[in-house]
């Protein structure tokens, strides 16, 4: 049994969540209804999730920004059919989830249009997107930073080779912190066929960085 | 042991020894890379570490499978900075009011087509429309059966070509008919009819044009506005203008017209009007791109204008601190705490 404290502290968590989702879910039928700023309101919960995760895969801003146009539109166009099945965010998430698999298809079947190889030591292309566009993460280490710079090239060009869906559960495990059965749900497949793709994803990378330690 | 990537079962034989079978650790080499994951179910967690313990070869398998995980950490998550987020807001709000005006668009045209709908559904009906529309058509275009028009037109398209034709009443409002004598009748009307005006934006029916975009019921495309804004710039130290600058940054349901508005002030922050728009944009605007542009234009006038005596008034205090605490924006909270830093350094010189 737990100690009374404990139980307390989880009662009001559970009651905060159901309040939030109570907030979430009328604001989402506001917007079905068509008000723009629900809409609005609902894109600037998630739109920096979504963000990252574009940024993450594509490696370019203007690739990253054409991705949250894409997948935003979708939303809005088909936010009628949101049933209230599962929450917001998985849903959002499926429809995110798709625009970059499909972008991640369309770059493997054009080898010229690859994402930038992270920067040189000179500092090349990849560097000034990080610099334009990103904020250093609170907890880096500028020495860690440089440190790691030619290993994160190599990372980044392994994760190249990786199939678009073993790509975005790794991002979406690695960098989003997302549980499996989450990655699962977003991709419409089951949890053990992302544990499949982790698996794999993990085999390549770990090939692909073979002897470099 | 230097890490060298192999985690085959093979590797893992050969340092297991005999506490293990090959069996054994084969059905855990995909279980030791969710174990490393953390995505293992409890009992299947334990599972693993009981084998972990007694199994060399696993237990160096995970050291690798850390270690791997260790090495891909070494690659910071991008983090979208604050200026790129609302720069993706402001494209994503155009993109929606064009599929907004799109909508319309089309639902406007499905209610100019139900009727059509309804004469297929019921054919006798549809039929006898047609036959009757035959004949009057017949009646009204036939050599000699159309009813006669005068052909005196009177007013600014006297004299145009097709202007008495009767397809070109469509448009027309009735505003009066009267008999008169000799068995005429005279009928006004007011007709709406689209026209270009061309020239210079500096010419004064181009800007007055311009500026009636952003005025009162101004046009329903937003970016239509956003070019008037744009246009109106070269034009913004005449009063007009910018007082339908501030206007278009303060009361425009658009947020890319606002945001445009209030960048199309940056610079005339001398002006009175101009910093309460901006301070009023600040304080208000739902939008965090809007404001991220209001305090980035009144932190540059307070590096460019020492000794302004505005930042002394009680409201502009009010709006910075109120900012630097509320803001749900970080860059706007920042900002706003920087300005008031300046303002109080100033305040003790």
């Amino acid at each position: 049994m737990l100690p009374a404290e404990t139980a307390l502290a989880l009662e009001a968590e559970a009651r905060a969540s159901a309040v939030t989702r109570l907030e979430e879910d009328a604001l989402i039928r506001t917007a079905q209804a068509g008000s723009r700023e629900a809409f609005e309101e609902l894109v600037r919960r998630y739109d920096q999730d979504v963000l990252r995760l574009a940024l993450q895969i594509t490696r370019r801003p203007e690739d990253a920004h054409d991705l949250y146009q894409e997948a935003f539109l979708k939303v809005y166009r088909n936010l009628d059919r949101f049933r209230f099945e599962c929450s917001f965010y998985t849903w959002l998430y499926r429809v995110v989830t798709n625009v970059c698999l499909d972008h991640l298809r369309r770059r493997s079947s054009r080898p010229e249009d690859q994402a930038p190889e992270p920067a040189d030591a000179a500092g090349g292309a990849a560097e000034d997107f990080f610099d334009r566009q990103a904020h250093p993460a609170p907890h880096s280490n500028p020495e860690r930073s440089l440190l790691g710079k030619e290993l994160g090239a190599r990372i980044s060009a392994a994760m190249e080779r990786l199939s678009p869906r073993e790509r975005l559960v790794f991002e979406m495990k690695h960098f989003q912190g997302l549980r499996l059965r989450a990655i699962g749900e977003m991709l419409g497949t089951t949890e053990e066929t992302v544990k499949n793709s982790l698996f794999r994803a993990t085999r390549k990378l770990r090939t692909s960085l073979e002897g470099y330690r | 042991m230097s890490w060298t990537g192999d985690n085959s079962q093979e590797g893992r034989r050969q340092d297991a020894g005999a506490t293990t079978s090959p069996a054994a650790c084969a059905e855990f080499e995909r279980r030791l890379t969710l174990y490393v994951w953390q995505e293992l179910e409890p009992a299947e967690r334990a599972a693993v570490e009981r084998h972990v313990a007694g199994c060399a070869g696993c237990a160096a398998a995970v050291a690798r499978e850390r270690a791997l995980l260790e090495q891909l950490s070494t690659l910071e998550p991008a983090e979208p900075a604050e200026l790129f987020v609302a720069q993706c807001r402001r494209s994503l709000a155009r993109r929606l009011d064009r599929a907004d005006a799109s909508a319309r668009f089309w639902s406007r045209l499905r209610e100019l087509s139900r009727p059509a709908g309804w004469l297929t559904a019921r054919p006798v009906w549809t039929v006898a429309a047609l036959v009757l529309f035959g004949f009057l058509a017949g009646r009204y275009f036939a050599p000699g059966g159309a009813p006669e028009i005068s052909s005196e037109v009177s007013g600014p398209e006297a004299g145009a070509g097709d202007s008495t034709a009767p397809a070109s009443f469509l448009n027309s409002s009735i505003t009066g008919v009267q008999r008169l004598p000799g068995g005429t009748v005279a009928v006004r009307m007011t007709r709406e009819q689209p026209v270009v005006v061309q020239g210079s934006p500096e010419d004064s029916a181009i800007r007055g044009a311009l500026l009636a975009a952003l005025q009162g019921s101004g046009t329903p495309d937003p970016d239509a506005r956003i070019e008037s804004v744009d246009l109106l710039r070269g034009s913004r130290s005449d009063a007009a203008v910018r007082s339908a600058l501030c206007q278009a940054a303060l009361r425009d349901p658009n947020p890319s017209v606002r945001l445009k508005a209030v960048e199309a002030l940056h610079g005339l922050e001398s002006e009175a009007d101009v910093r309460q728009t901006l301070l009023e944009a600040l304080e208000h605007d739902a939008n965090p791109g809007v404001r991220v542009e209001a305090i980035s234009a009144l932190r540059s006038f307070l590096e460019t204008a020492p000794g302004e005596d505005w930042t002394r008034d009680d409201a502009v205090v009010r709006v910075l601190r109120d900012r630097a605490h509320k803001d749900p924006n970080e860059f706007v909270r920042l900002q706003s705490g920087a300005a008031m830093r300046q303002i109080s350094s100033r305040d003790v010189q």
